[in-house]
């Protein structure tokens, strides 16, 4: 029989804010450091 | 059969996204000189925020949104954690990638390195390897073209499939490695918000404790963090990520083009914001099966559930989503390989005196001639195209150790690694066959980690000098 681990519903919640917020945080994380480049005129 | 988006909206959607990648091909084409660093690489001298997007719209594949959420639905949430090792593989990645910026600042692909480091004899099985990943990657993208814009939308397979690789290949042909980069960071930003949304609005609808409550009760498996076939799932993709990031010259030719302060740091973020995208739509199939959604094709269940979630709307969102995720893979796979073929076959092997001129004229030509290769294979759309892909797993694998070894042990043995790399490819192909496509990659990257490591210790290299890397590069790229 196969072993079994359930992951927790707090778990499993804590994953899907963390994820979603992380996502949201880096790609403000970008854009910021790509206006950051552009007023420097470091893109390229 | 079921769509989800009305065939002229689909086109507008798709030819909107079209006009934008057309003119940016054609408004940067205008300002790219002639030279080989500034069509190829975007005068090697690219910042962290293009940097770090164009790893990540390169490496969001439609595969990476279609996929996590089959995978979820079928296999489980250990699954979504197996589709994002794929990320870390970015990560880890990025010490060697800082490492080959410092050791061959002036290199042109991941050939060149290899055929630096370990001579011409690994050189060919290593540009085989790539011709052979290179062109199952370039034929699943197209494929998904087509068939991405008929299951959604209606559209005939043929449209999507000319319609994607038209646009991709004019637009990269027009404004080179800075139109992607442009072109990438808006994309890449489209794809991390588009999904963002779609995210949010779904689990506001149904909050994650609730999912989770259905899915207990309806399939709890789908929970188990130790199920057998995740953690193999989990363990293969990884390892085959890691051969695809570690030979591949999609991710060469993005470190040539990156200053070499921000190269660690693009591919450490990158990595980062990769992984939360597949654990993000694979968590999608959970609404599925908490809610007892009929999915009638599996590997449709993205597309069905935020259909299912938002309307039209969300049919919209996924276009978006996966037209944006194929559109700069595709011209991302076809400079890269392009770029490899070029330059390691045509400049090195054969015309050693061409011009930086005459370079970037044969890329050109070569993108445009890939790409109408490509459609020809599948126009008749193959069955099996996505068995050729994961056949390539022995392949790539086999990849991560002379890449890895060679990047840090001056003293590894070329013949040892020629015959780790054979070994690893037979033994790979052997496990897919015999014993499951999954144990292909771990098969070859376990073989060629021992022979390569116990090989070198027995019988060093004493002779090699890290100065002769960079030199070697310098004077062939010299010699015009």
């Amino acid at each position: 029989m196969e072993p079994v681990l359930y992951m927790s519903q707090g778990v499993f919640c804590a994953v899907m804010y963390a994820v979603m917020a992380g996502l949201g945080g880096t790609a403000a994380l970008l854009f910021y450091i790509l206006f950051k480049e552009m007023k420097n005129r470091t893109l390229w | 059969m079921e769509t989800f988006i009305s065939a002229p909206l689909a086109l507008v959607i798709v030819g909107a996204i079209s006009v934008m990648l057309l003119s940016f091909g054609f408004f940067v084409g205008k300002k790219v000189s002639k030279s080989s660093n500034d069509f190829l690489y975007a005068g090697r001298n690219v910042g962290l925020a293009l940097s770090t997007a164009t790893l990540l719209a390169a490496w969001i594949t439609s595969n990476t949104t279609m996929s996590a959420p089959e995978q979820g639905y079928t296999i489980g949430i250990i699954s979504c954690f197996g589709y994002a090792t794929a990320g870390l593989s970015l990560c880890i990645f990025a010490p060697l990638a800082l490492r080959i910026k410092k050791i061959m600042p002036n290199g042109c692909t991941s050939g060149d390195f290899v055929r630096c480091r370990y001579g011409k004899a690994v050189w060919i099985v290593f540009l085989l390897i790539s011709a052979w990943y290179f062109t199952g990657f370039l034929m699943t993208q197209a494929m998904g073209g087509g068939i991405l814009l008929q299951a959604l939308s209606g559209v005939d397979y043929h449209v999507g499939l000319v319609l994607i690789m038209t646009v991709c290949t004019i637009y990269t042909i027009k404004g080179g490695f800075k139109a992607i980069l442009s072109t990438d960071f808006i994309m890449a930003m489209l794809i991390l918000v588009m999904l963002l949304v779609t995210a949010v609005l779904a689990f506001v609808k149904f909050s994650p404790a609730d999912v989770h409550t259905g899915v207990m009760a309806a399939k709890p498996e789908l929970m188990n963090v130790i199920s057998g076939v995740g953690i193999m799932y989990l363990g293969t993709n990884f390892l085959f990520a890691s051969g695809e990031i570690f030979h591949s010259n999609i991710w060469w030719q993005r470190i040539y083009a990156a200053k070499e302060k921000v190269t660690f740091r693009s591919f450490i973020l990158s990595g980062i914001i990769w992984t939360t995208v597949p654990i993000i739509a694979g968590s999608l199939a959970f609404i599925a099966v908490a809610n007892g959604y009929v999915v009638p094709q599996v590997n449709m269940v993205f597309p069905i559930v935020v259909s299912k979630l938002l309307g039209p709307l969300g049919a919209v969102l996924v276009l978006i989503i996966i037209y944006s995720a194929l559109a700069s893979t595709v011209s991302s796979v076809l400079t890269a390989s392009a770029n490899l073929l070029v330059q390691d076959i045509y400049h090195r092997a054969f015309r050693p005196q061409a011009s930086d001129e005459q370079v970037v004229k044969y890329v050109r030509y070569t993108m445009a001639a890939m790409a109408a290769i490509t459609v020809l294979l599948v126009w008749n759309q193959p069955a099996s195209m996505y068995q050729v892909l994961y056949l390539t797993g022995s392949g790539v694998a086999a990849t991560i150790w002379p890449i890895a070894f060679g990047v840090y042990n001056k003293h590894v043995n070329r013949k040892v690694v020629l015959a780790a790399m054979l070994l690893s490819v037979g033994c790979g192909l052997i496990a897919y066959f015999t014993v499951h496509s999954y144990a292909a990659p771990v098969t070859s990257a376990l073989i060629g980690m021992v022979v390569i490591g116990v090989g070198s210790k027995i019988a060093p290299d004493n002779d090699f000098k890290w100065s002769v890397l960079n030199a070697q590069v310098t004077e062939s790229i010299g010699k015009k």
